[in-house]
């Protein structure tokens, strides 16, 4: 889900050997995990979880993961990200709290504080200094510096905030009941512009480009909308089906419509990803109006589980996702011997690089 | 989805399997046939001023796949659900997303009652399905809640909505696509204000109706929802009728719910809203699918209203106005019912006119093609069958030389139901009987073909173009649908018009019931090659009883006899 396009890619981590098979992160929480975020500086890896953790791991260059801090909340964690110096977690959760956590120190403190759980939590870098925007379902988003417990400043949105993603300086809440609203963080407090999801069922994600001219939405009917900002890109505006599946082999009627749960953009290239809850991840690039090809290790056995969660590293070269129940299902669906654990998959490049187009 | 083409005809190769829309109906822009009156239907036929067009954007029977778990409906049951991209809401208030859920668990489950949580989350879930089911068996009324939502925020190209909203294209016609309710033409008054000035009803004495609040609250629409400037292809993708600014929007479209919707254009300055929907807290229409006693009172109305109104509108001077007619009653039969009540009512003059509007949309009637039929008629302008034959009886009478709505036929019904047919006079071939089977085989469809009482409906056709006339209606036509009545047989063929004819002779006001009896048949020995089919004894072998309806001047209703007609007795 979130991640920070490397803007100091220069480091050249090498991937994980390209191997067939993706990798386990070792030791993974031991409750559905609920997001993931790479650190923008290094291969670290931010774990989420409802088992009211957070845990870093990380990443080696072959591939192999070391659990490296873990911190908690009083519920569960629903959101992570990084600040842009890769030294900050902050994390928001079912606890109405956002905390952060200081890596070289390894404390942990709160610095925000909600109504109603945090969905969401984001980290924006502004020309003056960081700021920490929160998305609550107590139908506001705020916005933090660190420094002072109370908040810079709210905002109210239409509804309970169900998504958040930020590209400096486009930020974009996606609310129950369909409502989206647009920021220009240049004008943090009104929204720049308010709109109707483009799709017709319940917002489940959206996801910034980045280069911050325009956004992803996935909603839990199998499908994803590519929206751009301005009204003169409006002609790009198109939306695509993905995540259904047959009913049954014969009845090719895809009426099995899975919600689509994480949409990543690959820092570099410019694709994205998508997961669902039918367990399965594509990546997409959004110009060429195409799907690209299937990651193997996925393309035809979909994973164990849902998908609830993606994201890639700063470089592009990592792609990690969990596997995890999502609660697609309600409480029925929450089995003992469900899935639990983060893979990682070492991207190759026609998986990710854009289709050049063809005429 | 795109309808297939191919299915339309008959043709298509993929059936089920195949990637675009089967309309149920067999009517021409079948998803939107039904719903959306609009010229365009969808398909793009282009009358539609802009793309603000609902039924481009949605239709009844997108809705229905949509809340269909067996095709598009999500698995995750706790959702809100909109029609179309950027369109309100619709069935609102069921959001919850599976983390609130899940929240909710984890917080029982540390309390210790699970058990609770399981009950509240099968509730939940309960209460999403049974909204869904509510809206499943109401579609309709869900569309032209949705048509209504559609007109009091219409959709920017990104999406965006400007406060204002901007004008609507019109054709949210579906909502008069759904009601297919009773008439409200049978007010007289509602459309006689239509009929006789663009203000007129709807936008008049109407505002009872929501809409008429409503639609005023419309901004800018200066080229009327519907999309055309001033003529506005009408809600209906006519321009005129709603497209009038003073369009009436309010009353006849009065129906509940619905309709208002579709003239829910605002932009007519008028807003009176009818159409003025959802904006405006009174709106009757602002309530979801209620259905908002409309000025006229009539909740069931709807089709009517439009009919009325919307024709009542076009017989205005706005002659363009008639074209696009067809597109908005090419709604199924709805409009076809919607006129066939009209007959009923006493339908002043004016309103006459109304139908007159209708004429040139022959579509409305569920001809589809009615844009063809307009020749039928033989009057200049008219338009092709306004199958309403009140409209005939009124539109001829009434109103603007240009249109004289020949199509009326009278036979609404008749003509709703066949739908099928292009031509006129919807009756399949289903009659053996040569040529008659243009006039829908049946007795009863037949009569309405004519409008006219008269059951004998053969005779109509057998009638060749008499000079009467209507006939000449007839005889003029070379439109296509003349081919339908045409018949194989050829005795009628010359005379497919005879159809036409039958219609109710345009110049004469309704009442008149076309002499058959006077008419020569138009038999020739020779000219169709299934006569020499016939057995010689041919008129010996037919019972005697179907032989005697045969020589007698007329068929006695229901007594139409099922045999080829003896080549003598034609």
């Amino acid at each position: 889900m979130s991640f920070f396009s490397g803007a100091s890619t220069s480091t050249a981590v090498s991937a994980p050997a390209a191997t067939e098979k993706d990798i386990e992160v070792a030791d993974p929480p031991t409750d559905s995990i609920s997001s993931l975020a790479f650190s923008p500086q290094a291969d670290y890896l931010a774990v989420g979880s409802w088992d009211n953790n957070v845990r870093i791991y990380e990443v080696g260059a072959s591939g192999q993961t070391q659990g490296k801090a873990m911190y908690g909340h009083q519920g569960p964690v629903l959101s992570v990200c990084w600040n842009k110096e890769g030294n900050k977690i902050l994390s928001g959760g079912a606890d109405n709290a956002g905390r952060l956590f200081d890596v070289t120190t390894g404390q942990s403190q709160q610095v925000a504080q909600h109504d109603a759980p945090i969905k969401s939590v984001r980290w924006i870098e502004t020309p003056q200094g960081g700021i920490l925007a929160t998305g609550s379902w107590d139908k506001t988003l705020k916005y933090w510096d660190l420094r002072t417990p109370n908040p810079i400043s709210t905002v109210q949105l239409p509804e309970r905030c169900y998504t958040m993603d930020v590209q400096y300086p486009l930020l974009v809440v996606g609310t129950a009941e369909r409502h989206i609203q647009i920021f220009n963080l240049t004008n943090p407090t009104t929204a720049f512009k308010s709109m109707v999801s483009p799709l017709k069922w319940q917002t489940r994600v959206v996801s910034c480009f980045p280069s911050a001219n325009g956004f992803a939405v996935g909603s839990v009917e199998g499908r994803v909308a590519i929206q751009y900002v301005e009204d003169k890109d409006a002609s790009n505006n198109f939306s695509f089906k993905c995540h259904r599946r047959d009913q049954s082999p014969t009845q090719k009627d895809q009426s099995l419509v899975y919600a689509v749960n994480d949409i990543a953009f690959h820092p570099v290239h410019g694709t994205f990803s998508t997961c669902g809850s039918d367990g399965t991840i594509n990546f997409w690039d959004k110009d060429a109006r195409t799907r690209l090809k299937n990651r193997t290790s996925l393309a035809f056995e979909p994973a164990p589980g849902p998908v609830p969660a993606t994201a890639f590293n700063r470089t592009g070269a990592i792609f990690a996702y969990a596997v995890s129940y999502d609660w697609s299902k309600g409480h029925s669906g929450m089995t003992p011997g469900h899935p639990n654990k983060i893979m990682l998959h070492a991207c190759k490049d026609d998986e990710v690089k854009r289709k050049p187009p063809k005429r | 989805m795109a309808i297939c083409q191919f299915f339309l005809r008959g043709q298509c190769r993929f059936g089920s399997s195949c990637r675009n829309e089967h309309p149920a109906d067999g009517k021409v822009g079948g998803g939107f046939g039904n719903q959306s009156w609009t010229a365009s239907s969808g398909a793009g036929s282009g009358s539609s001023s802009t793309s603000l067009n609902p039924a481009n954007f949605f239709t009844q029977e997108l809705i229905t796949r949509d809340l269909n778990p067996r095709s598009d409906k999500p698995l995750w049951p706790l959702s809100s659900y909109g029609p179309a991209k950027y369109q309100p809401t619709l069935v609102p208030g069921l959001d919850e997303s599976p983390e609130e859920m899940r929240v909710k668990a984890e917080s029982a489950l540390k309390a210790g009652n699970i058990q609770e949580y399981v009950t509240f989350e099968a509730n939940h879930i309960a209460a999403a399905d049974q909204t869904f089911n509510n809206a499943r068996s109401n579609i309709s009324e869900l569309y032209q809640q949705a048509i209504r939502n559609f007109h009091s925020s219409p959709p920017t190209s990104s999406g965006f909505r400007p406060s204002g909203g901007s004008p609507l294209a019109s054709s949210s016609t579906s909502a008069f696509g759904a009601p297919a309710s009773t008439s409200v033409f049978g007010k007289p008054s509602g459309f006689g204000a239509f009929a006789s000035s663009g203000p007129s009803a709807f936008g008049g004495a109407a505002t009872t109706s929501a809409f008429g609040k409503s639609s005023l609250g419309q901004p800018s629409q200066p080229t009327s929802a519907f999309g055309t400037p001033a003529q506005s292809t009408s809600a209906f993708g006519q321009t005129s009728a709603f497209g009038q600014p003073s369009s009436t929007g309010t009353s006849a479209f009065g129906q509940p719910a619905q309709g208002t919707s579709v003239f829910g254009q605002p932009a007519q300055g008028q807003g009176t809203s009818v159409f003025g929907q959802p904006k405006q807290p009174t709106s009757a229409f602002g309530t979801p699918a209620q259905s908002q006693p409309l000025a006229f009172g009539q909740v069931s109305q709807p089709t009517s209203a439009f009919g009325q109104s919307a024709f009542g509108q076009t017989s205005q001077p706005q002659s363009s106005l008639i074209k696009p007619a067809t597109g908005a009653f090419g709604s199924a039969a709805a409009t076809g019912g919607a006129f066939s009540s009209l007959t009923t009512t006493p339908v002043p003059p004016a309103s006459g006119g109304g139908f007159s509007a209708f004429s040139g949309q022959p579509s409305a009637f569920g001809l589809g093609a009615a844009a063809n039929v307009p020749s039928t008629i033989a009057t200049p302008s008219t338009p092709p069958s306004v199958f309403g034959r009140s409209a005939f009886g009124n539109v001829s009478s009434t109103t603007t030389p240009a249109v004289n709505p020949p199509s009326a036929f009278g036979a609404p019904s008749a003509f709703g139901a066949q739908t099928q047919t292009q031509s006129a006079f919807g009756a399949p071939s289903s009659v053996p009987s040569s040529g008659f089977s243009a006039f829908a085989s049946n007795a009863p469809p037949v009569q309405s073909a004519f409008g006219s009482p008269a059951p004998q409906a053969p005779s109509a056709f057998g009638a060749p173009p008499q000079p009467s006339p209507a006939q000449s209606a007839f005889a003029s036509m070379q439109i296509p649908t003349q081919s339908a009545f045409s018949q194989p047989a050829a005795a009628l063929a010359p005379q497919g018009g005879g159809f036409a004819s039958g219609s109710a002779a345009p110049p004469k006001p309704k009442s008149t019931k076309p002499e058959f009896y006077n008419i020569k048949s138009p038999y020739k020995p020779g000219l169709d090659k299934y006569d020499a089919l016939l057995p010689e004894n041919y008129l010996e072998l037919i019972p005697p009883a179907a032989r005697k309806a045969f020589e007698a001047p007329k068929f006695e209703w229901g007594n139409i006899p099922e045999w080829i007609p003896p080549k003598e007795l034609r």
